[in-house]
């Protein structure tokens, strides 16, 4: 029994790895473009369920990270020429720093301070960078000349981008997957389910809560240098905007919070839904947003807790008949 | 092992705990008993450093703990339940109590062993797989023990353990409790149950209104004119 599942188990991860890099073979330019942005928002509501799905704390507002990520690696490359690579490091000092303002205040209040605290800072974030025209170009954006090379990170061909974002998800995800099996993990659960008894149970919980949401911000931020060097061309509405922190939150409550591979799930759910019902209804002008949040009220209903815990149980009761496993959960 | 000196809090206006002072010997079971709104958890709350007096001291273990947050406290050595249970509604029983253990612990097999130790002594080793919010009241109140005593504690704080389990359900609690206190641990137990008060516990204080109005073993307070006034009211004189 336990060797016929290693066996399967071996079968599944060999179709997963042909699945992987099938669109390199392919070379489908449309196929790759969408894959990178369905990884990116993986990446994203992954880090993001490491400070909403496991610490419990909801931010709706990741596009701040995501947009400082891209304009802070963008303005030093383009007006110091430093390399977006080492732009990573300074994007992740730069999310530190505004984790420890908008986490330190917040992080001893119960309530929904933490919350309205991303979201205004997301705001004030998508305004300066609106409004400071010397530094950030205003609304007219910025262009980063197509350069490829490596150390401008810019890319020939999308195989590159793919692999590259493939990578950041697969470490996102090792490093979620650590915390889940450790003591980081228990303790972040434990602060979401009852921060006072995880208090008398000494853990500290502001300390726990600013490491989850530096993590958080850090990934983001990482992929916001990405996507500049990918797309390279944005403007303060293509990266600070609201859409995109309530897009990475609803993908991880979709996919499931507080699990490793739930947000992964969502993405694959929720942006080919988004673009396939954009493409469905060009002529009615809101029909895709209509039907978009019809769909997804009734995924959160039927299952409040994301699709992926549901999936699992069928998986287990379907193909590992073991059941004696499962008694009592 | 726990002193109390000179202990006030305030919420608007109400005293709810004031000028209190005792202390509690090592090895102990210490009772804190008083009729409802006395402070008892206020006190509780005051000692595991959830709140910070207004004024007084608290000493445990010889230091000064009175400005120490809860979770340094809990490093060194207080441990506590609620009398509200707060289980850890999602995670399985087992995983409740594991965080507590990784209190003193860092390896995860050494906790899981721990964990699994803690709730057969508890009596809870058939329900680890359970989720937390799944128990009963009882299986609840013993998870929060079992959780307390996870972290390895010196001085175990019980709020109302007893409270709302019926009559077998408190006689197979408390035979854990005299377990404890004879394993080393100090006990400091606020009750209502008079029967259970009298039975285990070594010394007692009452308070009324956040003041102490007696002090003393089981039979002494039982008989002390002021809390027979706190309990039943005073006695009329027809003239």
């Amino acid at each position: 029994m336990k060797r016929n599942l290693k066996i399967f188990n071996g079968i599944l991860f060999v179709l997963l790895v042909i699945l992987i890099l099938s669109p390199i073979v392919l070379d489908d330019q449309f196929i790759l473009n969408v894959l990178i942005q369905i990884l990116m928002y993986a990446t994203i509501a992954t880090a993001w369920n490491l400070l909403g799905g496991y610490a419990g704390q909801l931010s709706l507002g990741h596009a701040l990270f995501f947009g400082i990520g891209a304009y802070t690696a963008t303005i030093l490359h383009i007006n110091y020429g430093i390399s977006p690579w080492l732009g990573m490091i300074i994007v992740v000092a730069v999310c530190i720093i505004l984790c420890a303002i908008i986490g330190l205040p917040t992080f001893r209040l119960k309530g929904p301070f933490f919350t309205l605290a991303t979201i205004a800072f997301a705001e004030v974030a998508r305004h300066l960078a609106l409004y400071w025209r010397e530094l950030t170009n205003g609304s007219v954006g910025i262009n980063i000349k197509f350069d490829p090379s490596f150390t401008n990170m810019i890319f020939q061909k999308f195989d590159t981008y793919y692999l590259l974002i493939l990578l950041l998800l697969v470490v996102t995800l090792f490093i979620t997957y650590c915390i889940d099996r450790n003591k980081m993990g228990y303790y972040l659960k434990a602060i979401r389910e009852d921060e006072d008894a995880a208090k008398t149970l000494g853990i500290n919980a502001t300390k726990y809560k600013m490491y989850a949401l530096i993590l958080s911000a850090s990934i983001t931020g990482i992929v916001g240098v990405f996507y500049a060097q990918f797309i390279l061309f944005f403007e303060p509405e293509s990266v600070f905007n609201i859409n995109i922190s309530a897009q990475v939150a609803l993908i991880a409550i979709v996919g499931g919070m507080g699990t490793v591979f739930g947000p992964l799930l969502g993405a694959f759910i929720v942006i080919p839904l988004n673009e396939l019902l954009r493409a469905t209804f060009p002529e009615i002008h809101g029909m895709n947003y209509f039907i978009y949040g019809v769909l997804l009220i009734v995924i959160i209903i039927i299952t409040p807790n994301g699709l992926y815990p549901i999936l699992k149980k069928l998986w287990l009761r379907f193909f590992v008949k073991d059941s004696s496993k499962g008694a009592g959960n | 092992m726990l002193k109390i000196e000179n202990v006030c809090k305030q919420f608007q206006g109400v005293k709810a705990v004031n000028e209190l002072s005792f202390s509690v010997e090592k090895g102990q079971i210490f009772g804190v008993i008083g009729p409802n709104g006395a402070g008892k958890t206020t006190l509780f709350n005051l000692i595991s450093g959830s709140f910070k007096p207004d004024s007084g001291a608290i000493y445990f273990n010889g230091r000064n703990s009175t400005k120490m947050k809860c979770y340094t406290l809990c490093k060194s050595g207080i441990g506590r339940t609620y009398q509200v249970v707060k289980p850890f509604a999602s995670l399985s029983v087992l995983e409740n109590v594991m965080v507590g253990a990784f209190n003193t612990i860092t390896s995860k097999e050494d906790v899981l062993k721990y964990a699994m130790s803690i709730l057969t002594k508890v009596g809870l080793q058939k329900k680890a797989t359970y989720i937390g919010s799944s128990l009963t009241l009882a299986e609840k109140k013993r998870m929060e023990i079992a959780r307390a005593l996870a972290t390895k504690p010196k001085l175990l704080l019980l709020d109302e353990v007893m409270a709302g389990l019926n009559t077998s359900e408190v006689k197979e609690l408390l035979p854990l409790v005299l377990t404890l206190r004879d394993e080393g641990m100090t006990i400091v137990i606020i009750e209502h149950i008079m029967e259970v008060v009298m039975t285990i516990c070594d010394h007692i204080v009452v308070i009324n209104y956040g003041q102490k109005i007696a002090e003393g073993c089981p039979r002494e307070v039982a008989n002390h004119p002021e809390v027979i006034k706190a309990y039943f009211g005073e006695e009329m004189t027809i003239a």
